[in-house]
């Protein structure tokens, strides 16, 4: 007696949890965050996402389980914090309007001056709430495509 | 008890008085703490859609998923709710619990 009731509750709990998170994957995937309206590129959004959560799950779990990995992240991470320093004695130079770099070969540093850069305001509603987006005017991004990344009305 | 033709169990009385109450509240402008009038009013319409699609010995599921649905409606987005409601009542008749 007790147990079917037993596994009647893990059942419900089971589908609570899988349709949460199927929810919040077909929230942001399939249709424009928080609204009905469908995605354009529906397939394309899914097979990323698919692909981004397995080799995010691979990479954690040879990190988790092999030593190795775990030693070479390590060095990895080291290397290119010595790179960034050793990068700081470098001056900049100007790539295109506003944007600097430098590099050494082994690390990039990018320096984005907002105040030099010739922007189009575009004004959104998102949430309920108004969002002002700047974007560089020589940028080929369209109102529709802003509309559709950020969810706007 | 039965109202005219239609027999309402103890559940579903509550629910009617509980969408009574919260269109009350819109009406009047009464605010309710943490939780959206409008979100539990659609949810509500949405419950009794479905309630009556459903025989009564499905009534321990239906509001398992009735109570979980108001909580996430303090924290997740109205469409986003919405579909974790239909999604969660397809799985569960897939999986044959209601």
């Amino acid at each position: 007696m007790i147990i079917p009731k037993l596994k009647q509750y893990l059942k419900i709990f089971a589908v609570l949890v899988l349709a949460f998170f199927i929810a919040s994957a077909f929230n942001s995937e399939v249709f424009i965050r928080n609204t009905p309206v469908l995605r354009s590129n529906i397939i394309g959004n899914i097979a990323l996402k698919i692909n981004s959560t397995r080799s995010s799950f691979t990479r954690s779990l040879a990190l988790l389980l092999k030593p190795q990995v775990r030693q070479a992240n390590q060095l990895a991470k080291e290397q290119g914090k010595k790179a960034i320093e050793a990068l700081a004695t470098l001056p900049f130079k100007q790539v295109s309007k506003g944007t600097y770099a430098k590099t050494n070969g082994t690390a990039t540093i990018t320096l984005v001056k907002l105040g030099e850069i010739e922007v189009m305001e575009y004004t959104f509603v998102i949430n309920g709430e108004t969002v002002k987006i700047h974007v560089p005017k020589d940028a080929n991004i369209t109102e529709a495509q802003l509309r559709e990344q950020y969810g706007a009305k | 008890m039965y109202l005219g033709p239609f027999y309402f169990d103890t559940k579903e009385i509550f629910l009617v008085l509980a969408a009574i109450l919260v269109a009350l509240s819109l009406y009047f402008g009464w605010s309710l703490i943490w939780f959206n009038p409008r979100t539990l009013l659609m949810l509500i319409v949405l419950m009794l859609i479905t309630k009556g699609l459903l025989p009564a010995i499905h009534n321990e599921a239906f509001f398992i998923l009735a109570i979980v649905t108001i909580f996430l409606s303090l924290y997740l987005p109205l469409f986003q709710i919405v579909l974790f409601y239909f999604i969660s009542f397809a799985l569960f008749r897939l999986l044959k619990v209601i």
